[in-house]
């Protein structure tokens, strides 16, 4: 809930400190919730195989949609899917699933779009063109078209999905990236590694890089809540993660059909996953107003 | 001005033209496209027949030849025949632009009116309630995936109140301005315009903090100008320029969004006939509604990019 | 945003247009040269017999659920129609099921496919109450006394709709020339290639205006209770259209509009979208239809066409298994054609034999993609001693014990009981409906992991310290709306009954258009949950079987198996006048498959239509796929 309140900080009168010791004054200013909310979920995909309470692969069929709550002898606190497996442990192993992918596909991704942002914000010149070029282009695409097709074409499994969101995930870093290290090659301190005769490797990896972690923090936590529904969409239209391994996207478009007999297969790992990209869009706004407000406008 | 324009005009065409490269490199990568084509369901096709078809596809010829065929043909309108049926791409989708436009105006126009102005009451009556509210509102739009949101609309207005018809686009033979006609829009069109609203709002408010915040505004106030002018004069017109800018992400939900919109209301666009088409291998039918899709996304991207260097006066072109 | 570029725009558009240049070529050097080895199927039997065919009395199968499962369902308020009074609307899979698909004419070569299910099209045969070939447009016919040839009447004073005048013999002979590739190479039928295999290459003659004659090439016993008949296995039939309306207007005029026979005209279709039929404006021959218009329209999601019956914008909606329980006991009426799809999972990649049935050419095998890997269920007999074979078994031993235990590990009854709520019923190998009085309880698979287990460990698949044994991949057919329909949730229970016995699945649910390819070259080895075109509950048991499970149909469809005894059982029974003698070959057909493993069947599942009892009092139909014969339609 503190999306802008620090930013404006200049506009706005500072608290007693009464005031500061409240928990609505806490709540406001530092994102407990979604700390909290985002260390469950690492957490549990951590633990998965030991926090899960059945395995999330084991059907049986006579507990189909079985009703939460232990209801009625189900057999699951949060009931069971259409055949019988819980729903509670594949919402568990599930958060491991989405953010193994989630991890890899946001570090390749990162890799590359801040390596060419540096290189264009660095080289200058024709490489800062084309590069800057391809990130238009790029963004400039529905990608989620051209990812159906390619899931269709090469088969929905955990490494195509795993290529589309790395080629989704670079293209937020560059832009930003090449406009921060636009002005730390400007500033003192650069000019005078390289008058002393630093390399280009080193002034590129310990003066300017040091100065685009900020950047780099808020718009991949930013990310992470677009590749989750990213996922979710791709396996509504059939295109996601392949059965039986949960992911909080498979589970949610499984689910939809149930929603009206069984509503806890779709509605819990919704949840799930709504909670997450919630937590992680306010805590990426956070980050954002406290590293770096000129971030302002990444949506 | 006329140079930034041309530069835009250039880039658009370019994504266009790279958007094509990519599905036709895909689609030939899934194999021999004749298998493709190659009916479900049939025994087979005759020697004679796989020739002519080979030939009518320009199968014999070297893949660039081939594209710049299918390419050529494309810009004189001939989007080719589909496979299932043999009908002509270029009606089907024609058939279905009209929907398709319908729907991505109407959401479009929904998101505006629902994104800017509580953006702005948001970043003006920061903190209160009014600001919470509509940022929840917001938030809501972005985290739910869209399909979730369709199905939870149509639970809860169409099987529960009985308010609005559950799906597809109503009967043919009444007009679009009536409400028996009208109403079957109302829901796919606020699905699809609530993430893009969502994502205007947030846009809008953080600009308008900072433009709130900056220093000519405060000197505006200094001079004693009323606070609803410098709101609206002042603040609106230089904050609403970066929602405008980011529009190319905005747009792409919209493309997003059609695709899944449309299955779950029945809802006859171009965004069914490409998931048909995807789940019937129809390249044809796949390649030209993704270029369509394209295309639109590109005309609306450089739309916007005229509209900012319109509103944007200290804008160097150049 | 905006980036200051000083230099001209050229020079920086020069790189770009390199790049793509470069994309363009990488992609034309990664793809390889087409290939064609599509080839016209020729089934080659020669006729001796002098015999008249004897026909099975069809068994009629409908997968109404006996016993519903008791379920805690939410009872609903039955809706009130919001149609206009003597106008039905229906929601339907859309083009999953092929039904909306195509355009929206009555070209031969490029039939609207749906016409048949909406009352507007008619062929020659249809099913009835009992035989399969009860004459529609035909009266009688006869055929010769070497199975050579057969002499049709045809009805008189059937009219075309919109004035195209009287069906005549012509028009018939001009249709199914117009469908058969071997005379129209432009036809695109699905029905297609059937017509080739029947007539070959000598046209249909129209003797007088009600009589035509036709050779058949390869005489097969279906001939009109399958290939010419409305509720044709490949695909479509041959639905009468108007050769005048033909030569007037041409071929693409007949692409777009309908020129047929049926108690329906087709007034407004969209492809992929909605199709209007309107009831004809004058006495149909057969039956006036009691509605005034049925519309149907493509409702891809279950949910929606559940929500539009349930608050009565449709009257009627196709509904998964996963919903009857509930539609049923909120008071909806079932309706539809009762014919129940089997749901198998076949094994592509045991091609078995070593010539071609059609060019008599030998295969080559060594450079055969299936047998360049060990897999677990493919069997190789071109080379049975490879290295991973337990002692004393050989490749073929060993894929039959895994395909074997991968049938027996999977409880049908749970899966009827519980996933398909009671309605559908097992089916043990797929093609031959277990209510069939031919049936015998020796071609059951037993649920028995155990026993599964042990046959796995026997193969050499023992499990490893986790409990796993291999991998197997599982693709969702396109039937019953694939991944997304109940095909899949039955393929999800299947994967899970794998797992349990320690077999890793992974249910691919991606387009069937993506698979087909590999079907067709005979190069994927990945099994697929399928009815493989004549798993259909209704079909006799006296029908040739496997057809396309031979190298007749190399070049086309298969179900990705190829053996030699099943290609001499399938001759062998195509051209059997002796229905007795069909049985005797089906059985050692069924046998052999039961022992072999390589259809094994898991559950039946019923096409089920429900509709809103508020509004419609009655629809009756004839036996078949999906739904048919509007005209029956009573509003209440």
């Amino acid at each position: 809930m503190t999306v802008e309140q620090t930013a404006g900080a200049a506009a706005q009168v500072a608290p007693t400190p009464q005031q500061r010791l409240t928990l609505w004054y806490i709540l406001r200013r530092w994102p407990i919730l979604p700390v909290v909310l985002i260390a469950i979920l690492v957490t549990t995909g951590l633990g998965a195989n030991w926090i899960a309470p059945n395995d999330p692969i084991d059907q049986s069929l006579p507990d189909r949609n079985a009703r939460p709550l232990y209801q009625d002898d189900s057999p699951y606190l949060f009931g069971g899917d259409h055949v019988g497996r819980d729903v509670l442990s594949r919402v568990i192993h599930g958060a491991r699933v989405s953010l193994s992918v989630m991890a890899v596909a946001l570090s390749a991704g990162m890799l590359i779009g801040c390596g060419l942002g540096l290189l264009a914000g660095y080289a200058g010149g024709i490489v800062d063109e084309i590069i800057m070029r391809i990130v238009d282009i790029w963004m400039g695409f529905p990608f989620l078209l051209l990812a159906l097709v390619a899931a269709i074409i090469f088969g929905a499994s955990y490494s195509t999905i795993m290529v589309l969101m790395i080629l989704v995930a670079w293209v937020s870093f560059p832009r930003n990236v090449r406009a921060d290290v636009l002005v730390l090659k400007e500033s003192g301190y650069v000019a005078l590694a390289r008058i002393s005769g630093a390399s280009t490797t080193r002034i590129l990896v310990r003066h300017i890089m040091p100065g685009t972690i900020g950047t780099i923090t808020v718009i991949s936590s930013l990310s992470v809540g677009n590749l989750i529904l990213y996922e979710a969409t791709l396996s509504f239209l059939g295109a996601g993660i392949p059965a039986p391994t949960p992911s909080w996207g498979n589970m949610v478009a499984e689910g939809r059909d149930y929603l009206q007999t069984a509503w806890w297969t779709s509605v819990i790992p919704g949840t799930a996953l709504f909670l997450t990209v919630m937590s992680l869009n306010f805590f990426g706004d956070w980050l954002r107003d406290r590293l770096d407000p000129r971030l302002r406008q990444l949506g | 001005m006329r140079r930034y324009l041309i530069r835009k005009l250039i880039f658009s065409i370019l994504t266009l033209i790279v958007a094509t490269i990519f599905v036709f490199g895909l689609s030939r990568m899934a194999g021999d496209p004749l298998l493709l084509f190659a009916k479900p369901g049939g025994y087979g096709m005759s020697p004679e027949r796989v020739q002519q078809l080979s030939q009518k596809l320009g199968l014999d010829k070297p893949l660039v030849v081939q594209y710049l065929v299918w390419l050529g043909r494309v810009l004189t309108g001939d989007f080719g025949e589909t496979i299932v049926s043999e009908t002509s791409v270029r009606k089907l989708i024609w058939e279905r632009v009209a929907p398709t436009m319908q729907l991505a105006v109407a959401s479009f126009i929904l998101a505006i009116l629902m994104g800017v102005p509580l953006g702005v009451v948001s970043a003006v009556k920061r903190g209160t309630l009014s600001d919470y509210v509509s940022r929840t509102i917001a938030l809501i739009g972005q985290a739910a995936p869209i399909f979730w949101v369709c199905i939870m609309a149509i639970l809860l207005f169409a099987v529960t109140l009985d308010w609005l018809p559950v799906g597809t686009a109503g009967p043919d033979d009444v007009s679009f301005w009536t409400w028996a006609k009208f109403k079957y829009l109302v829901m796919p069109a606020f699905a699809l315009g609530w993430g893009p609203a969502a994502a205007l709002l947030r846009l809008t408010r953080s600009s308008m903090l900072e433009v709130l915040d900056s220093e000519y505004v405060t000197l505006a106030r200094a001079k004693g100008t009323a606070y609803r002018v410098v709101v609206w004069k002042h603040a609106f017109r230089n904050a609403i320029l970066q929602p405008l800018t980011t529009s190319a992400i905005i747009l792409a939900s919209f493309v997003t969004g059609a695709v899944v919109v449309e299955r779950i209301f029945a809802w006859p666009g171009v965004g069914q006939l490409m998931t048909d088409a995807v789940w019937n291998n129809d390249f044809p039918t796949l390649t030209s509604t993704v270029l369509v899709f394209t295309a639109v996304f590109v005309a609306m991207n450089f739309l916007a990019d005229i509209a900012y260097g319109i509103l944007n006066p200290v804008i160097r072109y150049d | 945003m905006i980036r200051l570029i000083r230099r001209s725009t050229l020079t920086a558009l020069l790189p770009l247009a390199l790049a793509s240049t470069a994309l363009l070529f990488a992609i034309s050097c990664g793809t390889p040269e087409p290939e064609t080895i599509i080839q016209t199927v020729v089934v080659e039997k020669e006729v001796e017999k002098v015999v008249e065919v004897e026909k099975e009395v069809q068994v009629v199968v409908t997968a109404t659920p006996e016993a519903m499962v008791e379920e805690a369902v939410e009872l609903i308020d039955l809706p009130q129609s919001k149609s206009q009074p003597g106008h039905v609307i229906f929601a339907d899979v859309g083009s999953a099921l092929g039904a909306i698909t195509g355009n929206g004419g009555s070209l031969p070569d490029a039939p609207l496919g749906g016409a048949r299910n909406w009352g507007a099209g008619e062929s020659l045969f249809t099913p009835g109450e009992a035989d399969w070939d009860i004459p529609m447009l035909a009266e009688s016919w006869e055929l010769a006394d070497d199975l050579s040839s057969v002499t049709i009447s045809i009805r008189q004073g059937v009219q075309f709709h919109n004035d195209w005048g009287e069906l005549k013999a012509e028009d018939i002979a001009w249709v199914m020339n117009r469908t058969n590739p071997a005379i129209n190479p432009e036809s695109i039928a699905a029905s297609a290639a059937n017509l080739t295999a029947l007539f070959g290459d000598v046209p249909v003659e129209a003797i007088d205006d009600y009589t035509i004659s036709a050779q058949f090439n390869n005489f097969d016993v279906r001939w009109a209770s399958n290939f010419l008949n409305q509720e044709a296995s490949g695909g479509l039939t041959t639905i009468a259209t108007s050769k005048r309306a033909f030569d007037e207007n041409g071929r693409d005029w007949l692409k777009d509009n309908f020129v047929g026979t049926g108690p329906f005209a087709v007034t407004d279709f969209k492809s992929g979208t909605s199709a209007t039929m309107t009831k004809v404006g004058y006495d149909h021959w057969r039956k006036n239809a009691s509605i005034e218009s049925i519309r149907v329209l493509a409702v891809p999601e279950e949910f929606t066409r559940v929500a539009l019956l349930q608050n009565g914008e449709s009257d009627v909606s196709f509904i998964d298994p996963k919903d009857l329980a509930r539609m049923k006991q909120s008071g909806f009426l079932e309706v539809g054609a009762g014919a129940g799809i089997q749901e198998g999972v076949m094994f592509p990649g045991n091609l078995w034999e070593t010539t071609n049935a059609l060019t008599g050419e030998a295969i080559d095998f060594p450079s055969h993609g299936v047998f360049v890997r060990e897999i677990p269920w493919v069997g190789n007999p071109h080379n049975p001693e490879d290295a991973d074979n337990p002692s004393g078994i050989d490749d073929m031993e060993q894929a039959r014990l895994v395909r074997q235990a991968l049938a027996r590990s999977v409880d049908r009854d749970a899966i009827v009981e519980h996933v398909l709520g009671g309605v559908g019923q097992p089916v043990h190998v797929t093609y031959f409906s277990t209510f069939n009085p031919n049936w015998e309880s020796q071609y059951e698979y037993p649920y028995d992991p155990a026993e599964a287990g042990r046959m796995l460990d026997e193969a050499g698949y023992a499990a490893d310290d986790d409990g796993t044994r291999f991998q197997i991949p599982l693709f969702v057919g396109p039937e019953l709306g694939g991944g997304e329909g109940p095909a899949g949730e039955i393929g999800d229970a299947i994967a899970g009954f794998w797992e349990d016995v320690g077999i890793r699945v992974e249910v691919l649910k991606y387009a069937y258009g993506v698979f087909r390819p590999g079907l067709v070259s005979r190069s994927t080895v990945v099994p697929m949950l399928t009815s493989c075109d004549d798993g259909k509950e209704s079909y006799p048991f006296d029908w040739p079987k496997g057809l396309v499970q031979t190298t007749l149909t190399r070049g086309g469809f298969s179900c990705g198996f190829e053996s030699p005894e099943i290609l001499a059982w399938y001759e062998a029974a195509a051209s059997e006048p002796d229905r007795e003698e069909r049985i005797r070959i089906n059985k050692e057909y069924l046998d052999y498959m039961h022992n072999w493993a390589l259809f094994p069947g898991y559950v039946t599942v019923p096409q089920a239509y429900y509709a809103n009892p508020n509004y419609i009092a009655e629809w009756p139909m004839h036996v078949g796929n999906s739904y048919n014969s509007p005209e029956n339609l009573v509003l209440k």
